[in-house]
């Protein structure tokens, strides 16, 4: 048995106190945005709206299993069972409140950055249109290769664009002083989840990458709030105790593993163990280090550093970038194998894996397998097949 | 030859060298590849095509649509003679990562993407567009190995327009009547086209409709909504019971043909222009129209009684769609019926029968 990660009890109380103070925004008069996962937050904090992330909901409902369940309402309202489960949870708990937190509470604007994927375009056109609501729309150019100047000089005018249309929606002037304060705090805390994130470099592993995934929650969902920044350094300080001690997030740990994509939310314990039976700890993801920051958004203009900065994650990038870092991860954290999720729902991280894999392995020869399933959607896993082609991979590399 | 047998050949192997131009299979939609036919290139869009996808798919997840699957098959199976590929990265996302692919999977090719905007309502939408395109401007300059002057690309622009202007006319046959080619032909003839958009296809384009009878048409009058109508067996099913096809929103139909770049001024303007001036699309974000109305407006515009969806499996930007358009439908009171198949489909009986009751049910 692995000894547990005590900062676990303070995320969950975070996130719990988050969607709770999130409910009662109205109460408060408080104005409630719905932004996407790869949204400019701090700029939407500076006005003092609450923001909600639809995406870690979709996540929290694949956690407990409802995802099915929900996907079916929008199902039945005619959206395809192929589109992204995420999306398909939203419009189900829109329609019916159902969920771990009984539903979101409603937006005031909508805040959409397409540096993820297409769909969250429609899928926020389609919310903006359930509630009446503004959309904030922040295209952000795919980048084939390096980050080019005229998309960063397109994102930051739409950013300042978006800070009119905030000030409108709010009555609130932008107060650039706050804004700093908050790109300040953002920075502080990306920085801790990066040094939290480098201490899996360590062997034995103090924490596996199954575990990040869940402490990435408030990187994506607080970022800009102090709380976040006491809260990754109370994980980094664990962390660095526990590798100075030399505790092992997977007993015996044979095994180095690059996780590729989202999780299968539903199935990160059977993944965990099934993983530890062999000695196999996930140290490393792509998923977990895209929140980063290459550009200090405190240097220089706030609204081209956030627009380089955003422009940037792996998944706003084609594929010779994507191989590139998935190269770098193995290298940086000794990997000796790699798991990619081919997830139905996302096919902005999907296509392209089959070649990725191959590719990485002829780089680096590192040999990889790749689980089928979903993000959400319980429906669409199949853990008897997984489990299979898993074993299979871990015996080999048991060798 | 009979002008639709010539387009017909074309349509049946897209891949076919006939001269040496630099031929470049263009993913739809929304490239401008005026900028390659000014660069004297062969300009393919290809659709997809109703080939095993044997290769392709040791390279794309089961979930991902037979267009881009079929396209790459043809690129993979050796028998595509193309140069390179063009990518409109806006499309969706499944286009979006298939550029990186084929970079890596054939890295002597040129390889174009291009970067449609999301957010034509900003302000700075139309910088950045006009930048993309002189970014593809030079771009196609260094394949082609000189730099492309203004006025091959003005005149790139007329024969772009003249092509889409004969496509115009020949879908509206469609709406005029009954047609002496069944209308899987004519988008066939016009698949066939786009596999070398130019003034010898424009003829040929030309002379099919000039060649067309146009009777009354009897029955329902039904559009088709969606990419493309393909496999177009079910078009043969619609008019075996007794219905008229009077014209679509179809991205291989009328919605890429219905807007035109203005000829004269500054050319790279002119495309940015054209491309913030779309209309209503799927892949495209609008926040002032949504696609709804602009279904039944155009279903009104074509006289349709009904409306029938052709959406390709796992096709995310018209499945998003469905649900808003088919009420709007619904509100207007026009009958719709969505079809979901892939191009490998067969009109086997379960399709057949379910056009059937349901164009019954118009009567
Ligand atoms: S899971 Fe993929 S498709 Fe769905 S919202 Fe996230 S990035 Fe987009
Ligand atoms: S059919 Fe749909 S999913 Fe396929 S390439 Fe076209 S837009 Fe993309």
């Amino acid at each position: 048995m692995s000894i547990k990660i005590k900062t676990t009890d303070k995320l969950k109380e975070m996130m719990m106190v988050y969607y709770l103070t999130a409910k009662n925004a109205r109460h408060n008069n408080g104005k409630i945005a719905w932004i996407t996962s790869g949204g400019p937050v701090e700029l939407a904090l500076a006005f003092g709206v609450t923001p909600i992330y639809p995406e870690n909901h979709g996540a929290m409902v694949g956690a407990t299993k409802m995802g099915g369940q929900l996907c079916a309402v929008a199902e039945g309202l005619g959206y395809s069972p192929d589109l992204c489960s995420y999306f398909r949870i939203d419009v189900g708990q829109a329609e019916t409140h159902l969920g771990p937190i009984a539903g979101l509470p409603e937006p005031d604007v909508l805040i959409c950055a397409n540096n993820i994927c297409k769909t969250v375009i429609k899928w926020y056109e389609i919310q903006a249109r359930r509630y009446n609501v503004p959309l904030i729309m922040i295209d952000h150019p795919f980048m084939e290769h390096e980050i080019e100047e005229p998309a960063v000089k397109y994102v930051a005018a739409q950013l300042r664009d978006m800070a009119a249309t905030l000030e409108t929606v709010t009555g609130v002037k932008l107060d650039q002083d706050k804004l700093y304060q908050i790109l300040m705090l953002s920075r502080d805390a990306i920085k801790l989840w990066e040094r939290a994130l480098e201490t899996l470099r360590s062997k034995p592993t103090p924490m596996s990458s199954i575990d990040s995934f869940f402490h990435m929650a408030p990187i994506v969902t607080l970022r800009g709030e102090q709380r976040t920044v006491d809260y990754y350094q109370a994980l980094v300080t664990e962390l660095e105790e526990r590798k100075a001690q030399g505790i092992a997030a997977v007993e015996g740990e044979r095994h180095r593993l690059l996780f590729d994509n989202i999780p299968m939310w539903y199935a990160t314990k059977f993944l965990y163990q099934t993983l530890a039976k062999h000695g196999a700890a996930v140290v490393t993801s792509t998923y977990t280090a895209s929140w980063s920051m290459e550009r200090d958004m405190t240097e220089g203009d706030p609204f081209e550093a956030m627009a380089w900065n955003y422009l940037a994650p792996y998944i706003n990038r084609g594929f010779a970038k994507r191989l590139d870092i998935l190269e770098g991860l193995i290298h940086k954290f000794e990997c000796d194998g790699f798991l990619m999720h081919s997830a139905r729902s996302c096919k902005a991280y999907s296509l392209g894996q089959y070649d990725l894999a191959e590719a990485l392995t002829k780089r680096t020869g590192k040999q990889g397998v790749i689980l089928e399933g979903d993000i959400a959607d319980e429906r669409a896993w199949s853990e008897g097949q997984a489990a299979n082609r898993l074993e299979a991979y871990l015996e080999a590399l048991d060798g | 030859m009979a002008e639709f047998e010539k387009l017909f050949a074309l349509a049946n192997a897209p891949y076919q060298r006939n001269d040496k131009r630099k031929f470049i299979a263009v993913f739809p939609m929304w490239f401008p590849y005026e900028i390659l036919l000014a660069g004297g290139c062969r300009v393919a869009e290809w659709w997809g095509y109703d080939v095993p996808p044997t290769l392709a798919d040791a390279h794309f997840p089961t979930y991902i649509c037979t267009l881009v699957k079929s396209n790459f098959e043809l690129l993979l199976s050796g028998r595509s003679e193309v140069d390179g590929a063009a990518f409109p990265i806006a499309t969706c996302d499944s286009i979006q990562n298939s550029a990186g692919l084929f970079s890596h999977l054939f890295p002597g090719k040129f390889a174009a993407y291009f970067r449609m905007v999301q957010n034509p309502d900003s302000a700075s939408a139309a910088d950045y567009l006009r930048a993309e395109v002189k970014r593809l401007i030079a771009e196609v300059g260094a394949f082609i190995g000189r730099k492309i002057a203004d006025a091959e690309l003005r005149a790139a622009i007329k024969t772009a327009n003249a092509f889409r202007q004969a496509a115009r006319e020949l879908l509206l046959t469609l709406k005029s009547g009954r047609t002496s080619l069944p209308a899987a032909q004519i988008y066939r003839a016009l698949r066939g086209a786009l596999t070398d958009v130019g003034p010898s296809t424009t003829k040929l384009l030309g002379d099919l409709t000039a060649s067309l009878k146009v009777g009354p048409a009897s029955g329902p009058r039904v559009m088709l909504v969606g990419m493309t109508a393909e496999p177009l067996d079910v078009l043969t099913a619609i008019e075996a019971a007794g219905a008229h096809i009077a014209g679509d929103d179809l991205g291989l139909g009328w919605r890429t043909m219905s807007v035109d770049a203005a000829e004269s001024g500054d050319p790279a303007e002119a495309l940015a222009q054209r491309l913030l001036h779309l209309p209503q699309c799927s892949s495209l974000h609008s926040q002032k129209q949504a696609r709804g109305p602009y279904v039944v407006s155009r279903a009104k515009e074509v006289g349709a009684n009904a409306v029938i969806f052709t959406r390709l499996k796992f096709c995310d930007p018209e499945a998003f769609d469905y649900p808003e358009i088919k009420c709007a439908l619904d509100d207007a009171k026009i009958p719709n019926l969505l079809l979901e198949r892939d191009l490998r489909d067969q009109a086997e009986g379960a399709v057949t029968t379910r056009v059937e009751a349901f164009l019954e049910q118009i009567g």
